[in-house]
């Protein structure tokens, strides 16, 4: 596991994969994509962007800057992950700069995981998996305390993913008594979720 | 269908912004109306994460490293690699254009514009005539558009630059001097060098 203390082998792995790549050895490359491309997705890029596809091509774009500047990047005794969680964040932030132009219905919810972290974000995948636990732990938690049809409709369009005219049909409402209901359910989820970890 | 009481008092804005994110959630464009409420598309953002989306998948993850350096490609980004260089080459494809179109057009007026030039001909030389071709250019060649990308880069390379800038200058020189012969003397300017 590499995190942003690094012992020296793990950094002179990365320095080593990071002169390979520089060569053209694609399989360095791929070596160091496949180690930080799972936590900076999942702790850097989704919690800022909030969509599969925008924390995607985000992601892409901070291995394509690694390639282009990787000649440039100081060894300064630190885990390459710093540096691409901050060109990941970047990113992330251009990205919500041309939301209105790109269409893309982008979200950040960051700051309502951000106490659940321990410490700062992490490339330790331990500490990853833990903050995806407590995640979904408090999510269980919220959800008892809801009201049990605002409970429900989360449940059937966030946990089981059914299309909303199947939730509205499940519900027994019309179609657009289930979007209000589902938008009054996500704000007492906020509400429950802010009172707990605000 | 029943009613709720978690049903009542909707507002048209909030019907409007209940729409909204359904069309959000659906991965749709937001209408002119208005987007999504952002407190609500953050906790549904947060409630799929928790509900997998966290987890970035491992097919997609390879599709997007075979995007961004292909199998058996070279290394995207390499200033070596064959589309880099075509890059650079047409970055400065333009400008090198521009220059050359622009030194021959000075050249051109320089030739034509000269105070008296028509005048001081003698009468029983040969009589200045537009040739019946405009000259062709020759291309910028490729070691100057390597010598430009080298300079922009760093310019302590604009030694090697200069290098090929007079070259280039002489080729263009020549083919002025081959396709108006008559001017080149006008000029003053040192005879042409006899084409290889």
């Amino acid at each position: 596991m590499r995190g942003n203390s690094q012992p020296p082998d793990a950094l002179d792995w990365e320095r080593e994969c990071l002169r390979r790549a520089q060569g053209g050895d694609r399989e360095a490359f791929a070596q160091l994509y496949r180690a930080f491309a799972p936590r900076l997705y999942a702790q850097v890029l989704m919690p800022r962007l909030g969509q599969r596809q925008a924390a995607e091509d985000a992601l892409s774009e901070t291995f394509r800057m690694l390639l282009e500047r990787s000649a440039d990047l100081d060894a300064d005794g630190r885990s390459l992950y710093a540096w691409l969680a901050r060109v990941a964040t970047n990113k992330a932030l251009d990205m919500h700069r041309v939301r209105t132009r790109s269409a893309r219905a982008l979200a950040n919810f960051e700051g309502l995981i951000a106490p659940l972290r321990e410490g700062a974000e992490s490339a330790d995948a331990v500490e990853r998996d833990a903050t995806r636990g407590r995640v979904r732990e408090t999510v269980d938690q919220v959800l008892t305390a809801l009201n049990p049809r605002y409970r429900r409709a989360i449940e059937l369009r966030f946990l089981e993913e059914q299309p909303r005219e199947l939730c509205a049909a499940r519900m027994e409402v019309k179609l657009g008594t289930f979007d209000v209901v589902l938008l009054r359910a996500l704000r007492a989820f906020r509400v429950e979720w802010e009172s707990r970890h605000g | 269908m029943v009613e709720h009481d978690d049903e009542e008092g909707v507002t048209a804005e909030e019907q409007a912004q209940a729409e909204a994110l359904a069309r959000a959630l659906d991965g749709q464009a937001s209408s002119p109306d208005g987007a999504a409420p952002a407190d609500a598309l953050e906790t549904a953002a947060l409630l799929r994460y928790a509900a997998g989306d966290g987890e970035l998948d491992e097919g997609r993850a390879e599709a997007v490293l075979d995007a961004l350096w292909p199998p058996g490609a070279q290394r995207p980004g390499d200033p070596s690699s064959a589309p880099a260089l075509m890059r650079a080459r047409a970055r400065w494809r333009g400008p090198a254009l521009a220059a050359a179109l622009g030194f021959a057009a000075a050249a051109a007026a320089l030739l034509w514009s000269r105070p008296g030039a028509e005048v001081a001909a003698p009468a029983d030389g040969p009589q200045l005539q537009a040739p019946s071709e405009a000259a062709t250019l020759p291309a910028p060649p490729t070691e100057l558009l390597r010598a430009q990308a080298a300079a922009a880069r760093d310019p302590a390379t604009r030694d090697a630059l200069d290098t090929a800038m007079g070259s280039y200058r002489e080729a263009v020189l020549r083919r002025l001097a081959a396709q108006y012969p008559a001017h080149v003397g006008m000029l003053e300017a040192p005879a042409p060098r006899r084409l290889p």
